[in-house]
């Protein structure tokens, strides 16, 4: 197994694992930290394939997902902080105003 | 300023009196409504208000009678005034433009003078209502509108005036409205006339598709390039209108019912203006006749007919309203058979002095009645003349001209209309009757006949209202001093209007007149036809007084047998000749039937029933798809999640 196919596993991996923890999860920060893992799960699979391919322009991607990713979380935590306030809980079944 | 410069100045400034002779009731209207925010005390002002403005409107029509040179040869317009261009659509246009000829002049003489003294006799007659404010409007706003009819120069601005008389008259007959008959009567009086109304649209329509325009110097000198079809069509269409509007058979029933209003409005609209208006429009538009005769001929039928089914029940009503009520359809008759005769002018004749003498007979029918505190029954009247013997006299004086007698003004015009309609030429191609009897002949029997029936039952009411004792209860008192003015300006008119005017105002109509027509007193004197049918006409009157005056005074016992041996449910008079039932099981009922079978089964069934069913299947399907609104953002992850592997697998496979 080369570098480049445990690199995109591990990247598989980490990218299910975040998604399967944003999808069960209730708690929100939780699921903001699951969010990050899916984020670097996909970094990885960046990094791994530019590596392989010798083109920059996926690790040049990587800087940008990290600075959005940066400022996801803060937007992110901002939500949160107001989901608490109003709901006086951070459960995002508990959150369901808006259902049908 | 002597009178010679009066007159220049006058003239130089003609067209701003002519806007000035509508501008003051429509002012007036507005005014007298205004008085609603003074206290009830001081809204009488609204009446006096009013009056002004009609007197304005009058002592501006004298002045041009006074000043305008009447003798123009060809009845052109003799002053006109354009406002400003109103419709243009495709060729067809329509100037807001009023014209001022000698028919037009002697129709707002007319109107305004018998208009301002009713005026200053609603004054009294409304003196203890509470909505003298709305009233004097309305009444302002009738005569601005009926001032519009009168002078408009198209077809299209005249129509403006007529549907504007017919919303006043509305507003007027039902203006107690808190009482359900009056509110119905009104209704009625409306919709009867929005049926000739439509007829008077489509004809506007036909003369504006054939003639491309509707200015009635522009048909008039189109006539002789026009299909005669069309012609004849357009006539009977805008016939419909005028017999809507006039009164006249088969539209007559409204009139009567119309007697609801306060009695004013039925002197003003329903006996002296607004139920003329439809002759005026027929000799406005004289030269469109003259080229259809049949339908002249069917003007001659349908006014004689309806002249002596009007007098024939009139003969019997014992409410004094309603007596004059019809008499006035009877009288409206006689003016459509002069215009089916072609004697247009002798229609205007007729017209004048019946707006003189019916408004007499309105004013103390009113003043009777508020004398007798709102009784309108004949049966609790008599012997009036005592108490009140100043409407006495205003009422025998009114009776007198009516019925014909001599010297009164009904006998000038009415035996003119006898001797044009027995002189008319055989409209429907020379056809006599079996062989025996010209129609004029025949025509003129009919009108004998009203004539005669006339007399008879204007002496009934005269007899029951004024002689005898009185069968009332309370005491009978008499009016107030405007409304004995009114009447007493009223009275010289009446009477003499047809022996010192009638002769001028002939000759100023003569451009409407068949060309036979004797016009100069010189001419009728000498005519021995003429003057054998004037004292047959007399006569008739004179017998028709006579016979009542007997039957009333020693002939009581034998009339009350009369009345009593056919009861009242099948007697073909009181019935009215059961027109009223006849519309109602022909027209009214099914006509309801039919709407209320739509109501239900096509409005209730299909048209709410199909929106019902467009809202409930967006509510339903709404309901379903709202169950996948969770508000769990687990729930959309999962299938924004689901979405996107199937879509890759999708994209990869394909």
């Amino acid at each position: 197994m080369t570098v480049t196919a445990f690199s995109l596993a591990v990247g598989l991996v980490l990218f299910l694992l975040g998604a399967l923890g944003v999808l069960v999860r209730r708690n929100v920060l939780i699921v903001l930290m699951c969010l990050e893992l899916m984020l670097n799960g996909a970094n990885l699979s960046f990094v791994a394939l530019a590596q392989a391919f010798g083109d920059l322009a996926g690790q040049v991607f990587v800087f940008f997902i990290l600075a959005i990713a940066a400022a996801e979380a803060a937007v992110g935590l901002a939500i949160v902080l107001c989901v608490f306030r109003n709901y006086r809980t951070v459960d995002v079944n508990e959150a369901a105003s808006l259902h049908g | 300023m002597n009178y010679g410069e009066l007159n220049q100045w006058f003239l130089r400034e003609q067209q701003w009196a002519l806007l000035l002779i509508l501008a003051a009731p429509l002012a007036g209207a507005l005014f007298s409504y205004c008085t609603i925010s003074l206290g009830p005390r001081r809204q009488m002002l609204a009446g006096w208000i009013a009056v002004c403005a009609a007197f304005v409107s009058f002592a501006v029509s004298v002045c041009f009678w006074l000043f305008l040179d009447w003798s123009a040869e060809g009845g052109a317009a003799n002053s006109g005034v354009f406002l400003f261009p109103w419709i243009a659509a495709g060729g067809l246009h329509l100037d807001a433009a009023l014209k001022l000829d000698s028919l037009s002049l002697t129709m707002i003489l007319t109107v305004t003078g018998v208009g301002t003294l009713i005026h200053l006799y609603a004054i009294g007659y409304m003196a203890h209502d509470h909505s003298k404010p709305r009233f004097f409007s309305y009444f302002n706003l009738f005569l601005f509108f009926m001032l519009l009819l009168v002078l408009a120069d198209n077809l299209g601005l005249m129509f403006v005036g007529w549907e504007g008389v017919g919303l006043c008259s509305y507003l007027l007959i039902g203006f107690w409205h808190q009482q359900m008959p009056n509110a119905r009567a009104g209704q009625k009086a409306f919709v009867v006339n929005r049926i000739g109304d439509a007829g008077f649209l489509l004809g506007m329509f036909l003369l504006a598709a054939e003639v491309g325009s509707l200015d009635f110097d522009a048909v008039q000198d189109q006539i002789a390039y026009l299909n005669p079809w069309a012609i004849e069509a357009a006539c009977m269409l805008l016939l419909l209108g005028a017999v809507g509007k006039s009164a006249q058979i088969p539209l007559f029933v409204w009139l009567p019912d119309a007697m609801a209003g306060p009695t004013p409005v039925s002197a003003l609209i329903h006996a002296a203006t607004m139920v003329t208006a439809g002759v005026y429009m027929i000799v406005r538009l004289s030269p469109l006749y003259n080229a259809a005769p049949a339908v002249q001929f069917i003007i001659l039928a349908l006014g004689s007919l309806t002249a002596l089914l009007a007098a024939s029940i009139a003969l019997v009503q014992y409410d004094i309203k309603k007596v004059l009520a019809y008499s006035t359809v009877s009288q409206l008759g006689y003016m459509f058979m002069a215009l089916g005769a072609g004697a247009y002018s002798y229609a205007m004749f007729h017209l004048v002095t019946h707006a003189f003498f019916k408004g007499l007979l309105f004013m103390a029918a009113g003043a009777v009645i508020t004398g007798c505190r709102h009784e309108q029954d004949m049966r609790r009247f008599g012997g009036l003349w005592s108490p009140m013997w100043g409407t006495f006299i205003a009422y025998l004086a009114g009776t007198y001209a009516i019925a014909g007698l001599p010297l009164g003004s009904g006998a000038y015009s009415k035996e003119a209309i006898l001797w044009a309609v027995y002189t008319a030429p055989d409209t429907a191609a020379g056809l006599t009757l079996f062989n025996l009897v010209s129609w004029g002949g025949l025509f003129w029997g009919i009108g004998l006949a009203v004539a005669f029936l006339t007399a008879c039952y204007m002496t009934r009411s005269l007899v029951l209202t004024f002689f005898g004792s009185y069968r009332g209860e309370g005491e009978a008192s008499e009016s107030s001093a405007t409304m004995l003015v009114a009447m007493a300006v009223l009275i010289p008119p009446a009477m003499f209007f047809g022996h010192s005017r009638g002769i001028p105002l002939l000759e100023s109509l003569r451009p409407w007149a068949r060309q036979d027509l004797l016009l100069s007193q010189s001419e009728l004197m000498r005519d021995d036809l003429y003057r054998a049918l004037e004292h047959i006409a007399l006569f008739a009157a004179g017998a028709g007084v006579v016979l009542m005056l007997l039957a009333y005074s020693i002939g009581r016992g034998f009339m009350m047998r009369l009345g009593n041996c056919i009861p009242e449910r099948i007697n073909p008079l009181c019935c009215k000749w059961w027109v009223d039932e006849l519309y109602e099981y022909l027209i009214v009922r099914p006509l309801a039937f039919t709407a209320r079978v739509l109501f239900f089964a096509v409005d209730r069934k299909l048209i709410d029933r199909s929106i019902d069913l467009s809202a409930e299947i967006a509510g339903a399907s709404g309901q379903m798809l709202g169950l996948l609104h969770t508000g769990r953002i687990g729930h959309y992850l999962l299938i924004m999640l689901a979405g996107l592997f199937f879509g890759a697998a999708f994209w990869l496979v394909f």
